[in-house]
């Protein structure tokens, strides 16, 4: 059901995804101030995407 | 509000240098937009969240046989469009909390994130200051105790409505926290350097 073309864009979109979400980090990491809540935030937001990706390369990898 | 408005702030620590402060200038406050103010958002990613999953049931119903022909394409659509919604919850919430102001001794910093990589910093000194005034309405706003600052500059003003953001003449802050007293505040030190020079 999955041709290369879908993955090829499906990877395409990650990787677009991954520059944006770089981007943000890089602009915590700059103007955080000290105890704010951008680390636990920052955290947070890492292991949804991470949770989301790992579950559908599972659920894509097995079906 | 302790998180919402910090005092007792170290000004010398490296973090605060892209505020250029003066010499002696020490930072009296720094205050954040009031978290009841990103509900808005939050419920709307909340329900854009929610809407594959009930668009799935209901195809899931209409269809005799299932969707399990098309998971897979199903599962790549959906994890992609959950990583936008996150990115763009995490985009906005940058944008919501990296909103600061400062109230130093002499001045009233706003800065104010714009989106990716985008910021803008406006500044008035406290001895320009005319009027400060605080708007609470609503429902939310009065429970929160947050609202609108406007605080009125003896600049010459680019419009006469003080309910537009970041122009001349008024300088106007929304979702403040407790903004009865930051009013309070920002007088008694325009008041107190008034005094000083006076």
């Amino acid at each position: 059901m999955l041709n290369s073309y879908i993955l090829i864009g499906y990877g395409l979109f990650l990787a677009i995804m991954l520059v944006v979400n770089l981007l943000y980090f890089f602009q915590v990491f700059k103007y955080r101030l000290p105890g704010d809540a951008s680390i636990p935030v920052l955290s947070t937001h890492i292991f949804l995407v991470l949770l989301i990706l790992v579950f559908s390369g599972i659920y894509i990898g097995i079906k | 509000m302790p998180h919402l408005i910090e005092e007792h702030i170290n000004s010398n620590d490296p973090a605060f240098l892209y505020l250029n402060l003066h010499p002696g200038e020490e930072i009296k406050y720094a205050v954040r937009h009031h978290w009841a103010g990103f509900l808005t958002t939050l419920l709307i990613v909340l329900a854009m969240g929610l809407f594959p999953l009930f668009l799935l049931f209901a195809i899931g119903i209409g269809f005799t046989n299932g969707v399990s022909d098309f998971v897979p394409i199903i599962t790549v659509l959906l994890s992609g469009y959950y990583i936008f919604l996150l990115t763009f919850l995490f985009g906005s919430w940058i944008n919501f909390y990296y909103d600061i102001i400062f109230i130093t001794n002499e001045r009233l910093i706003n800065v104010s994130q714009e989106g990716l990589l985008s910021r803008k910093t406006s500044e008035l000194s406290l001895k320009q200051v005319q009027n400060v005034s605080a708007e609470v309405t609503g429902f939310l706003q009065s429970f929160f105790n947050y609202g609108l600052l406007i605080v009125e500059t003896a600049g010459g003003g680019t419009t006469d409505d003080p309910h537009k953001p970041g122009l001349q003449g008024y300088f106007t802050i929304t979702d403040v926290p407790d903004p009865n007293r930051l009013a309070r505040v920002i007088l008694e030190m325009h008041r107190a350097l008034v005094g000083e020079e006076g």
